[in-house]
């Protein structure tokens, strides 16, 4: 029975670890792709911009 | 308290070390150190008897992109159907657990052929990619592609995805699509550069 509750336990703290750490990556790469592309369109935009006014 | 934490959040902390040190790698000079002394390494590439057929050859080069793209179409259908799964919007009549699972074993096969071919193409143009810096950024995406998906996405979703706080699973599958876009659209970038 204590075995049952420490094992459930364990799962439990397994599994917020697991759903913190996705979190932490999940929001780096979402801001990360988001500022990436940002730029990239912004520096294709001033390039047109430059070229043909 | 530091204790507690390093013993009930070994994966949170990995992860935030892993992104850590990809930033340090891309950004904090630490590439600039590394990279002069891989040119030898990427000279020798092209010296194998892949970078040879490679680079003589134009109908193997063909044959293996060809077959590269067809990986990477499989990994980009498996990246699709399982996280638009997870997001509720495609295959809604078929349960969470069965689409991740066997799109799981699908993605895995679709990258092991990209794996292999991309190593053959780039035998054949390495001089080339050593100095495109869209390259570094393709392996950049990749390596933190693959550590996302067999370190952070599938221990998550090994779990019972209903007991799963939705937030976390909707954003795991939103980065999971941004980060293999990513690699597919430096992939083509490179065809497009030097």
């Amino acid at each position: 029975m204590a075995d049952d509750t420490n094992s459930e336990d364990k799962d439990g703290v397994k599994m917020k670890d697991d759903q913190a750490a996705a979190l932490v990556v999940a929001q780096a790469f979402i801001v990360f792709s988001a500022i990436y592309w940002f730029t990239q369109i912004e520096s294709v935009r001033e390039l047109l911009q430059l070229a043909y006014g | 308290m530091i204790a507690t934490m390093f013993t009930s959040y070994p994966r949170t902390l990995t992860a935030v070390a892993a992104l850590l040190a990809l930033l340090t790698l891309a950004y904090g000079g630490a590439m600039d150190a590394v990279y002069p002394s891989l040119l030898t390494v990427f000279e020798w590439l092209e010296t194998t008897w892949f970078g040879v057929i490679g680079k003589t050859w134009g109908a193997a080069f063909a044959f293996v992109e060809a077959v590269h793209l067809l990986g990477l179409a499989l990994l980009g259908g498996c990246v699709l159907a399982g996280d638009g799964r997870l997001l509720g919007v495609v295959l809604t009549d078929v349960p969470m657990q069965t689409v991740v699972e066997r799109t799981h074993r699908v993605f895995v096969f679709g990258l092991s052929i990209c794996l292999a071919t991309g190593i053959f193409m780039a035998c054949g143009v390495a001089t080339k990619i050593y100095y495109l810096p869209v390259y570094w950024f393709k392996m950049l995406a990749l390596s933190a592609g693959m550590l996302f998906h067999f370190q952070v996405r599938r221990p998550l979703l090994s779990h019972d995805i209903q007991s799963l706080n939705p937030v976390v699973v909707k954003m795991v599958a939103v980065a999971s699509m941004l980060v293999w876009f990513m690699v597919a659209a430096t992939g083509r970038w490179i065809g497009f550069s030097g």
